[in-house]
């Protein structure tokens, strides 16, 4: 009777306390409420400048436009949480829109087809993660270094030249939509949901904060660091090979120079998104956000007929911006 | 009167209102080695740092070569040939000797650096001093001794007057610091005053020309190192006379003893770094306590066991079975637990909340991919805040946000929560206050009650001897001296710690 009343209490204490770690952590995620309502103004703006820019149509756009370089951000959220950097990512979607096209047109049905492409990104994120984690090597050499070595290899495969491929399926997951709403979209949700869950709610994203945090009190507490590590580069490469498969199935090609630069316009959103480069902290809705600032910026300047050149002077802007915003945080 | 080459008189110096140096007052000759010794927490640091100008005294007055000096201050004490030599070594590791030598002082020619110079100059100087090192080689390439002599040598390369030491020694083998007193020998015969600070009582009587002892911030005594034998400095040192001894002795061992009880822990014929033939048996319910001065190899049997460092040979056994631990991870299988010196460094993750804190060690029995369970583990933090008395608001608060006490407690409550039968304590109490400090023991007594058994080290020998039912004394890496409850004597486990056995005849004299 006593025990139980113990828990009760207990419990009751949890339970007041969570609300006040509740309220905690909406004033600590002040930074988060910020990015939504700069991107809300952002959206106002461009709704005013451009007649074109607050459609259906245009916002479907600008989704799909996110969809494969946000499956990337995601992932690299989790990495640098992790405390790593993988700058492989962009070379991963070549190499694994290669060996798609190159399977399917060798006549692999589709599914071994599939199969071999996460093969492939998986064998790079174990590449990766080996170096990183076992041989404790600076990650981000390890993946400057897979950065070319991966590229090379895409053009190795396919010779240079992309070339175009055919699938029903593929082409379906490509340019097909459900609802109105473009395939790609969609798998770009299932991954933010399923990664959000899995590093909020499970041990292994718990642990992947933990090292982040302090990798040597991390070992010290029994954490299985080299494998979290190697599995956190692991889940990064199947994550780029998957965004590989979208951007193939969208160009119906396997194109050994895309993906040019997605290493750092996935960092340019997951920092302006608030995880921070010291590891241990960030969030993947941050992310999100970051992702959707910069696709506006962007789209509103292709509304407003910005020149390319210009364009590219507002990402250096931002991405200098986020980074000063990032480091006066901390 | 010959003219002192510094003396300061009656400094005061308080921290928070609390005055570490009550009214202490010091003075030496020119070309003079004194060796200051005193208890941790004495004062002697806190003294040094005062001569050289780092800490700005209440009252009291400093006078160098007969005149007074006003205001110190770092640079001014240089001026005034004041060098001091840190606990810590900064040297840069992947410069040369010579770099690091004149490293704020490199001898240049139309503006740019002139190696040949410098190396000439740091070669002359390595010369002067009697010392073989290639002055090109760079630092990381030197052993720990030489590493502490480039630093004498990088102090005299401003011809200083006075060289304040703060525990050179203590980096260094014991037995191994030969050339170091020759250097600080040559020193003196050039005029030079040395202050030296160190718990190595043989080699402070060796070295010194006279002793100077305090406690608690005060002068105690002070005269030719020829009048002291290591009993005398421990007895003064810590204010217990021998006279006091059988008010100690006022225990039985009955309620101490464990050897009864089954063995949780045995190691036989441990080996590892400089420590060998490390055997003992920890009970269950037992705290067993290690006595060390730094460098005696405490610590590397404790990391052994954790597996933080190699074991070159012997055996472990965990409950009468072998154990094969080579990491933390085995060391957790085998249901051992850490608690380190140094928190910040690998004891907590600060980001993370109390919750985390205590539960992740104990999450990594699920498996990796499973879900957390937070209402368990919400239930199992705060009835730990509950039992061990965490003051925090919340179990979701960030670990940073309490008091150095308070997180020492959560990162024991991750051993509870893991049901760790031993628990590894080194310095647990360091970087804490005083009222929190007596918490934190309180509650490693409490938990070995429980039926943990714990390997407990503190540098400071009466907390020591207060929180731990048996002592055993490491001296040079060997297992020294064995001390159960009612053997405990400061004195004698000081002396043991310096290699020094219990002469029967110092007590009759009383």
């Amino acid at each position: 009777m006593n025990t139980s009343d113990k828990a009760i209490s207990l419990k009751q204490a949890g339970a007041s306390s969570s609300l006040v770690s509740k309220l905690i952590g909406l004033v600590s995620s002040s930074y988060l409420v910020k990015l939504t309502i700069a991107c809300m103004a952002l959206i106002a703006v461009l709704s005013f400048a451009s007649p074109y820019f607050f459609t259906f149509t245009n916002f479907k756009d600008i989704l799909l436009g996110t969809a494969v370089i946000g499956i990337i951000s995601f992932g690299m959220t989790m990495v640098l949480i992790s405390d790593g950097i993988d700058l492989s990512v962009g070379s991963v979607v070549a190499f694994c829109s290669v060996i798609l096209c190159v399977s399917l047109n060798a006549g692999f049905g589709l599914p071994m087809a599939l199969a071999l492409t996460f093969v492939g990104a998986i064998t790079v994120g174990l590449f990766n993660g080996f170096f990183v984690s076992v041989l404790n090597i600076n990650p981000f050499i390890i993946t400057l270094g897979s950065m070319s070595l991966v590229r090379g290899i895409a053009y190795i495969i396919i010779g240079g030249q992309p070339k175009p491929f055919d699938s029903d399926i593929i082409r379906f997951v490509g340019s097909g939509s459900f609802l109105g709403v473009p395939i790609p979209i969609y798998v770009m949700l299932i991954v933010l949901v399923g990664l959000s869950f899995m590093m909020k709610y499970t041990q292994f994203g718990r642990n992947v904060y933990a090292i982040g945090n302090n990798q040597e009190t991390a070992r010290l507490s029994g954490i299985n660091v080299i494998k979290t590590r190697i599995l956190v580069y692991c889940i990064m490469g199947l994550l780029a090979g998957l965004a590989g498969i979208l951007l193939a199935a969208q160009t119906y090609a396997g194109i050994p120079a895309a993906g040019n630069g997605y290493e750092l316009d996935a960092l340019t959103a997951v920092i302006l998104g608030g995880t921070s480069l010291k590891g241990g902290e960030g969030r993947l809705a941050g992310t999100l956000l970051g992702t959707l600032i910069v696709a506006l910026v962007l789209n509103g300047q292709n509304m407003l007929g910005v020149p390319y050149f210009y364009q590219l002077v507002s990402k250096g802007a931002i991405i200098i911006f986020a980074m000063t915003v990032a480091m006066k945080r901390n | 009167m010959e003219q002192s080459a510094l003396r300061i008189s009656k400094i005061i110096k308080s921290f928070d209102g609390i005055k570490a140096l009550k009214g202490l007052s010091l003075s030496f000759n020119k070309g003079e080695i004194v060796g200051l010794v005193g208890s941790n927490g004495a004062g002697k640091s806190t003294l040094l740092n005062v001569i050289w100008g780092a800490y700005a005294p209440d009252s009291g007055d400093i006078f160098i070569n007969g005149e007074q000096v006003k205001k110190i201050s770092p640079t001014k004490a240089q001026e005034l040939g004041i060098s001091i030599i840190f606990q810590h070594r900064r040297l840069m590791p992947y410069m040369t000797v010579a770099e690091n030598i004149f490293i704020d002082n490199m001898p240049k020619k139309h503006g740019i650096v002139d190696f040949k110079k410098m190396s000439k100059d740091a070669q002359d100087l390595l010369k002067m001093l009697s010392l073989d090192i290639d002055s090109s080689k760079k630092v990381e390439e030197l052993s720990a001794e030489e590493k502490q002599l480039v630093e004498i040598v990088k102090a005299c390369s401003k011809n200083p007057k006075i060289l304040l030491m703060d525990e050179p020694t203590t980096a260094l083998r014991q037995g191994d610091v030969d050339r170091l007193f020759t250097l600080m020998r040559t020193l003196k015969s050039r005029g030079c005053s040395v202050v030296f600070i160190s718990h190595r009582l043989k080699e402070v009587i060796e070295i010194s020309d006279r002793i100077s002892i305090i406690r608690d911030g005060a002068n105690v005594s002070d005269g030719p190192s020829t009048q002291y034998s290591p009993d005398r400095i421990v007895e003064e040192m810590s204010g217990i006379t021998a006279t006091d001894f059988e008010h100690q002795r006022d225990v039985t061992d009955s309620s101490f003893s464990h050897a009864g009880q089954e063995v949780l822990l045995r190691t036989e014929g441990l080996k590892v770094a400089n420590s060998q033939s490390i055997s003992f048996e920890l009970h269950k319910g037992e705290i067993l306590g290690f006595a060390g001065l730094g460098g005696s190899g405490v610590e590397d049997i404790f990391e052994s066991l954790y597996g933080l460092k190699t074991k070159q040979a012997g055996d472990i056994e965990i409950e009468n079975q072998h154990a094969t631990i080579r990491s933390p991870m085995d060391a957790i299988k085998h249901g051992l637990g850490f608690v380190s010196e140094d928190r910040q460094l690998n004891g907590e993750f600060l980001e993370l909340s109390v919750k985390d804190n205590i539960c992740i060690p104990s999450g990594q029995k699920k498996r990796l991919f499973s879900m957390i369970n937070r209402s368990e583990e919400t239930l199992a933090a705060a009835s730990y805040i509950e039992k061990l008395n965490i003051k925090t608001e919340s179990s979701q608060k960030l670990i940073k946000n309490l008091s150095g006490g308070n997180q020492q407690k959560a990162i024991i409550a991750k051993w509870l929560q893991l049901q760790s039968k031993i628990i590894i304590m080194c310095e647990p109490t360091a970087g804490i206050d005083v009222a929190a400090k007596s918490d934190v023991n309180a509650l490693i007594q409490q938990i070995a009650e429980e039926g943990k058994g714990i390997l407990y080290t503190s540098s400071y020998i009466t907390e020591l001897m207060h929180v731990s039912d048996r002592i055993i004394v490491v001296y040079q890496g060997q297992m020294f001296k064995e001390f159960s409850r009612s053997q405990y004597d400061h004195n004698q486990i000081y002396l043991a710690m310096n290699g020094i056995e219990e002469q029967s005849g110092v007590n009759d004299e009383h």
